[in-house]
């Protein structure tokens, strides 16, 4: 009997991010292509499990995916007991930088969902030049959640007299489709009850305030620097189709596709209908490639 | 829809399971009808609020049609999800919140009982 042993490597990078050293753990599988891939807030790269281990794709590309510093394997970085966690910006580009240099990636394609999905949009702002493609799921510039006076005055993600674990996961569980398979929905949850204290929060802030975009500037992204990809799935009520659209209709070029009977975390709570989408722009962006 | 929903959660081991630290009441309003939903250690059931002798910690107030969609086995975007409807201003949180957000996995799983037939179940 042969053991089913995926072909994926896990192993550590240190980046020195702000002055301190961060140990961050990465996964990649396949040859080709770069692709980043970026996780969600309050979750981790395994989010993309199933693209990695689909040939369709590690064919042809080199798949990446880190944790987040705070996240997952990649630990917060000594002190961390001192301070309360924020993802700002500056931080997750400089992060993202830092990890493509530690990696000598040369022109990666950059795939990011949620709060992965805004970096993409600040790295097609500040960065186009670096990356041969980007791929926003459930991107969107921002919006104002009726949640927010209920997450910042409860605080009910982080405080004593709540399992935080189960809150977090009870706050996404309805971000996805109720047609994504049991298992993957499940799978995606037990991510969330996995976070650290503060670390979904840490990243909301980014999300929902400082990281938003609606102030005009997502115009600035140009599309003949670098192609850019929208993708979103139809039962996200948080990065909806029509927020989706609302880049769309600021940044000429942006090739967009609504996802029907996905949510908020396509690549981890139905990864097969996922690639159905996924696939076609792989290989789009593969021909772009070559012809170059 | 409630007496589907109290019917399968007090026949899902599980969900039994996972209530038996909840004692809580909270109120289910669909249109002209309401609801004092009680999880006793686990065990759900229901009555009319009026009448009722115990307050609820909180209540869901919708229309009687948006519950319909939220019950349907294939509900649309934006009606699968109480949070969704909330966000969608189509339904009301009223009462104390944190007792809601303490127990929203909880809450979210027995809501889910009230739908035709459980998806992927």
């Amino acid at each position: 009997m042969s053991a089913h042993i995926e072909n994926i490597t896990g192993r550590y990078v240190h980046l020195q991010l702000e002055g301190r050293d961060n140990r961050i753990f990465f996964e990649e599988a396949g040859s080709g292509i770069p692709l980043i891939c970026l996780h969600t807030a309050g979750a981790d790269s395994r989010q993309y499990r199933d693209i990695l281990a689909d040939e369709r794709v590690t064919s042809r590309y080199r798949v990446i995916t880190f944790d987040l510093p705070w996240h997952g394997r990649s630990s917060p970085p000594a002190g961390w007991h001192k301070e309360a966690y924020t993802l700002t910006t500056d931080r997750y580009m400089q992060t993202v930088l830092s990890f493509m240099e530690a990696l000598e990636l040369s022109k990666p394609v950059v795939m990011g969902c949620s709060i992965g999905g805004r970096a993409v949009l600040h790295l097609m702002l500040r960065h186009a030049r670096l990356f041969r493609a980007g791929i926003g799921l459930q991107s969107h510039a921002g919006y104002d959640p009726l949640m927010n006076p209920l997450v910042r005055d409860l605080g009910y993600l982080q405080r004593p007299d709540v399992n935080g674990q189960e809150a977090a996961a009870a706050t996404v569980s309805g971000l996805m489709a109720p047609m994504s398979p049991e298992e993957h929905r499940w799978e995606t949850l037990w991510h969330y009850m996995q976070g650290g204290p503060g670390a979904f929060a840490g990243d909301l802030y980014y999300y929902m305030v400082e990281g938003d975009l609606r102030n005009g500037r997502v115009a600035g992204i140009d599309t003949r620097v670098c192609p850019l990809y929208l993708l979103t799935g139809d039962y996200d009520y948080s990065a909806t189709v029509e927020r989706s659209r609302a880049v769309v209709e600021q940044v000429p070029g942006v090739k967009f596709k609504v996802m029907p009977n996905l949510g908020h975390f396509p690549m981890s709570e139905n990864p097969q209908l996922f690639l159905t989408h996924l696939l076609p722009v792989l290989d789009e962006i593969a021909a772009g490639a070559t012809s170059h | 829809m409630i007496k589907r929903m109290v019917e399968r959660a007090n026949s899902d081991e599980f969900l039994k399971q996972r209530g038996r630290f909840i004692n809580l009441s909270f109120a289910l309003v669909s249109g002209e009808e309401d609801w004092l939903v009680t999880v006793d250690g686990g065990r759900v059931s229901a009555k009319a609020l009026s009448g009722a002798s115990q307050a609820p910690a909180f209540t869901l107030r919708a229309a009687r049609s948006v519950w319909e969609d939220f019950a349907k086995p294939v509900p649309p975007p934006g009606t699968h999800d109480i949070l969704a409807l909330f966000e969608g201003e189509r339904l009301q949180i009223d009462g104390d919140a944190l007792i809601l957000f303490r127990n929203l996995l909880y809450v979210k799983l027995l809501l889910e009982k009230a739908r035709q037939s459980e998806v992927n179940a």
